[in-house]
């Protein structure tokens, strides 16, 4: 029975104690140390924002880009070339079409 | 300024703002952090990464409940996050002490040294068996009995930042109570 009384006094000595914890302040440098974390986060946040444009990818893109002016260059003699011939060609009456348009 | 122009602020990522806001939640957050984990520079960590989730996540806040709660559930979460991880490297390190590969341990099955300036010399003890006995209650259980009676938060704080209604809350913290009460009683007996 002692022992049971004691031992709810020590529960309750217990429960009790939670009362007499005091607050503990916060160190001064905590602001210090949040904020250069946060600039930190920052900074990986704007590094992360090309990190998928990786080098292989960017070597793709130069590729593409390359091919694609060859192409366009090519293209471009090509119709400067025909141009040219049928400006002749209508220039000194040669044109065939014109002919047969004049015909009907 | 009105907290939507404070939240806009943040979502701007205005370094102004988020200086007002550790300065405002800077202590309020670590109170939370030491409740739930008695060790002052293990609570700093964790009150830190509390801040840096707030800035990375800002945008996720949809103003559904107030600034304040928001920030105490990230910090809740983040404080069982730890002590799940610190209680998973110490039962491995237990594991390991008893298959031989004895690294030295700390023997106690509590997850960090207690280390709170706040607990005064002569209830180094009593507090010390609280704090494990809180340790061994059901995850909502233990929550609910650290904001409300460690915390020193109100039944509705807490119920705001568990997203549980007012009764729900009560009816929780009578069975952490009483759960506590059977912990401690065997953790006495144990002793004589």
């Amino acid at each position: 029975m002692k022992t049971n009384v004691e031992m709810n006094e020590k529960v309750k000595a217990t429960f009790d104690s939670l009362e007499s914890i005091g607050e503990v302040k916060v160190s001064p440098f905590f602001k210090e140390k949040v904020m250069h974390k946060i600039r930190n986060a920052s900074e990986d946040i704007k590094a992360a924002t090309y990190s998928w444009f990786t080098p292989k990818l960017q070597l793709a893109t130069l590729v593409c880009v390359v091919v694609l002016n060859i192409m366009a260059f090519n293209n471009l003699q090509e119709t400067t070339y025909d141009e040219n011939v049928s400006s002749f060609a209508e220039s000194y009456g040669l044109s065939t079409t014109t002919e047969s348009t004049l015909l009907k | 300024m009105t907290e939507t122009e404070f939240i806009k602020e943040l979502n701007l990522k205005s370094t102004v703002a988020y200086s007002k806001l550790v300065d405002d939640f800077q202590q309020k957050v670590f109170a939370t952090c030491i409740s739930f984990v008695p060790n002052k520079e293990d609570a700093e960590d964790i009150a830190q990464d509390v801040f840096v989730e707030v800035y990375n996540s800002i945008h996720k806040f949809k103003g559904d409940s107030k600034l304040s709660t928001w920030i105490y559930r990230i910090t809740t979460n983040k404080c069982l996050e730890f002590i799940r991880k610190k209680s998973t490297k110490k039962r491995f390190a237990f594991l390991q002490s008893i298959t031989g590969n004895a690294i030295p341990m700390d023997k106690t099955d509590y997850f960090t040294e207690m280390n709170h300036p706040g607990i005064l010399l002569e209830n180094k003890e009593l507090n010390a068996t609280l704090f494990k006995a809180i340790n061994r209650l059901p995850e909502s259980q233990s929550v609910i009995f650290t904001l409300h009676k460690v915390d020193g938060k109100s039944y509705q704080e807490v119920a705001e930042i568990t997203n549980k209604s007012l009764s729900s809350v009560e009816s929780v913290m009578f069975r952490a109570k009483k759960n506590l009460q059977k912990i401690l009683e065997n953790y006495y007996k144990n002793e004589h």
